[in-house]
């Protein structure tokens, strides 16, 4: 009697009644032998367990959690968050300090605090290098006089780099995130008068008036530093014990000098050896004593190293890379630090582990405490119409980094609903209306054509299994609920992918991944449809598949990318039943089917 | 502990102690879909309060202490049916033995050796059984269908591999040490 209850306690705790619990629990009362009996099971079902592809990396999960939630560490004092949040003009937020050691949350606090005297201006300061010994008119702090040297065609490198999405492995910020303030005394003005910017009246120039000139050698300054071959946007330069001033088109970098572009700016450095670094996006850089070791604070780098006789080093808070010559994009955040790969191959080194590895082409890797040092591939970039990596952390809107000329962004009819998860994600709460700004025809006219798309997720389901029979959306493209070109979302316990073949109204061709597929844990889902075939893949793996029907030539071009439920009562909605409750990590369109080797080359790129 | 778990590699803390942390919640009645959320959340406390982990307090006993708590809280949720025998028998599971007395990362790595080699040893029909249940994860009404057996009875037959498989993990950690 008591073989058969155990052996169904064992296999799903769940599924005994509350009689059936009571009789096991009198019966283990009576003997302990029998307790520990049904504890050897428990734990040898669950070491059995372990040999499952569906188990999960704990580890992974563990880093995700605290990266989408934070770390609930003591809030951050309110005046160095205003602080950080003005130089990052208002657009990005510091999230709070994670309460890994007292110690650790002392040393963020000093390093916000010494940014902020950096920042908040002192005695007056010069601008490094040749023109640093002139006066500045106070009348024009921003703006970027032109160079009287002839321009040249070279053209200057991207301005601004757009990294992939970021993963954002995890943990508190780094113990020693700012190397003491250089010694080095600016260098003295330059000998070559030609190369000395000239101060203007000018307003401020639009990015587009901002002169480029080309990267000239110049005689003797290799040991100096760069200079600054061009600006979009605001970029300012901060010296201790001077106040801060906007940099100019060929100003020389000097040691002492922090470099921090506004949150849509971006400047390129050139050294005398065509080596460029390109800093964007809220980033501050500086110049350690050796011309060729830079410091990023944060924000995102991209360099182009020219071969290099001794390794040109970067160091952020959390990294350090090496490198003798290649092309790659450096991304300092607040806890982790990110580098991709583009060409040739970089040492690239946590400050906090000390351990280091080789990252080659095509591979990005994030260093940050307590998250592996991991090498991992580049997301396929190839046929991608739209991507959103959910990483603003606040507003109303979510943008579209495919990188595409027109990038599709999102707006949140229904903020209440949602909440910005502080390092990354939008939980959905409750019902909530995200939809595309325009119709997505886009998305149409590429889909079409090809007969082929991908739909890729990186999300948290709030439940593992959801009630009823509708699917609830994760994301379509659609009208309605009930007029839709594709949908994806849970069905149940499984994710399900759907597409309007012209096979008449409401006729569907709808494909499930395996059962109990869906669960509450962070999940990579990918939906590819071709002409012969729809497959869904979970976590990499195909999860299952069957012959496509018809054709998607009847596709309406009108539709929205839709994310989420209706509210309760939208007009073409009964109500918000449909709605699809968890968390978003990654979103992706594109207009062919990914192979597996590409489902699985985004799964190991995370996110 | 405390102290030094700043200083640490918080993946290696994970690394090294998962095993134990995960047998643990299972040991306690959870089932088996559930022990990975739970151990995820016993991870996370230590991350968080790596600084309420008292001074000279082993690491793994700390974590043992959390997913206790977490265990217990998890029976006693809204709308759980049949709180009170989760809980009275989850309070029995935890005064008993563990299995194989993983007391080491070391042992847990042993255990997990012995158990693939237990597994070789399986007749093919009992290993077909096994991997189809865990390997591949598939539910007993499914495996039923396949083998034309019933649910209760493919349980039990689980069960008894099971047994013999404690046996011989038992047997071969005996014989190693």
């Amino acid at each position: 009697v008591r073989e058969p209850l155990i052996s169904k306690f064992v296999d799903d705790p769940e599924s005994l009644s509350e009689a059936e619990l009571s009789e096991l629990l009198e019966s283990l009362r009576q003997d302990p032998e029998l307790v520990a009996k049904l504890k050897t099971h428990l734990e040898l079902n669950e070491l059995l367990s372990r040999r499952g592809a569906e188990r999960s990396d704990l580890l992974a999960q563990v880093e995700y959690r605290v990266q989408a939630e934070g770390a609930q560490g003591a809030p951050l004092d309110p005046a160095a968050i205003k602080v950080e949040a003005e130089r990052r003009s208002g657009r990005l937020e510091r999230p709070a300090v994670p309460q890994w050691a007292p110690s650790l949350a002392a040393a963020a606090l000093l390093v916000v605090g010494v940014l902020a005297y950096l920042l908040s201006g002192g005695p007056e300061s010069q601008l490094g290098g040749a023109q640093s010994s002139a006066p500045r008119p106070s009348t024009t702090p921003s703006s970027t006089p032109p160079p009287s040297r002839t321009p040249t065609p070279t053209p200057p490198p991207s301005p601004t780099p757009t990294p992939p999405p970021s993963p954002t492995p995890t943990p508190p910020p780094s113990p020693t995130p700012t190397p003491p303030p250089s010694p080095t005394p600016t260098p003295p003005p330059s000998p070559t008068p030609v190369e000395t910017p000239t101060p203007s009246d000018s307003p401020t120039p639009t990015p587009s008036e901002t002169p480029t000139p080309s990267l000239t050698p110049i005689p003797g300054s290799e040991d100096r530093g760069p200079r600054v071959l061009s600006i979009t946007g605001r970029v300012r330069v901060s010296e201790e014990g001077a106040p801060d001033q906007a940099l100019v088109v060929g100003a020389l970098v000097s040691p002492k000098q922090t470099l921090v572009a506004a949150a849509d700016a971006s400047a390129t450095l050139a050294y005398s050896d065509s080596t460029t670094l390109t800093f964007a996006r809220g980033a501050a850089l500086r110049l350690e004593q050796k011309p060729k070791r830079v410091f990023l604070q944060d924000g995102v780098l991209e360099a182009e190293v020219a071969k290099q006789d001794r390794d040109m080093v970067l160091v952020t808070p959390h990294a350090e890379v090496r490198v003798l010559g290649t092309r790659f994009v450096l991304d300092a955040q607040e806890s982790s630090t990110r580098v991709q790969v583009d060409s040739g191959r970089i040492r690239f080194k946590s400050r906090s582990s000390r351990r280091s590895i080789e990252v080659p082409a095509g591979e990005y890797a994030r260093a940050a405490r307590g998250a592996r040092l991991l090498a991992r591939p580049v997301r396929a970039a190839q046929g991608l119409l739209v991507l959103y990596t959910f990483q603003a952390g606040q507003g109303a809107a979510i943008r579209d980094r495919s990188g595409r000329a027109q990038p599709l962004d999102l707006k949140i009819e229904s903020p209440q609903a949602v909440t910005w998860l502080p390092r990354g994600g939008l939980q959905l709460r409750s019902p909530a209306q995200i939809v595309s700004e325009r119709p997505a025809k886009g998305l149409v006219e590429a889909i079409v054509p090809a007969q082929a798309l991908t739909l890729e997720a990186w999300i948290r389901p709030s439940q593992s299994r959801v009630p009823g029979t509708e699917i609830r959306r994760v994301f379509s493209l659609s009208l309605g609920y009930h007029d839709k070109n594709f949908q994806f979302g849970q069905l149940e316990d499984t994710f399900a992918g759907l597409v309007r073949p012209n096979l008449g109204p409401a006729r569907y061709d709808l494909l499930q991944s395996a059962k109990k597929s869906a669960r509450k844990r962070l999940t990579h889902v990918v939906f590819t449809r071709d002409r012969s075939d729809l497959k869904l893949y979970v976590d990499g793996k195909l999860s299952s598949s069957k012959p496509a029907e018809g054709n998607f030539n009847t596709w309406d071009r009108r539709f929205f990318l839709r994310l989420g439920g209706a509210r309760p009562g939208a007009p073409e909605v009964d109500s918000g039943a449909t709605s699809w409750l968890g968390t978003y990590h990654l979103l992706a369109v594109y207009g062919r089917a990914l192979s597996t080797a590409d489902v699985k080359r985004n799964f190991e790129s995370r996110f | 502990v405390s102290g030094s778990i700043a200083e640490q590699d918080f993946a290696e803390l994970v690394r090294s102690t998962q095993g134990r942390v995960r047998a643990y919640i299972a040991g306690m009645g959870v089932a088996t879909d559930e022990v990975d959320d739970l151990a995820q959340e016993v991870y996370i406390a230590l991350y968080r309060k790596s600084d309420a982990v008292p001074e000279g307090v082993e690491l793994i006993r700390w974590l043992k202490g959390i997913a206790r708590h977490l265990c217990l809280s998890h029976f006693r949720k809204e709308g759980r049916r049949a709180k009170r025998q989760r809980v009275a028998i989850a309070r029995l599971l935890e005064q008993a033995p563990d299995a194989f007395a993983l007391a080491e990362a070391d042992a847990e790595d042993a255990s997990e050796r012995a158990l693939k080699g237990c597994l070789q040893k399986l007749p093919a029909a009992k290993r077909r059984l096994v991997e189809l249940r865990y390997e591949r994860s598939l539910a007993i009404d499914e495996i039923a269908k396949d083998f034309d057996k019933s649910a209760g009875a493919l349980r039990v037959q689980l069960h008894r591999i099971r047994s013999a498989l404690k046996s011989c993990i038992v047997r071969t950690l005996a014989e190693a040490t």
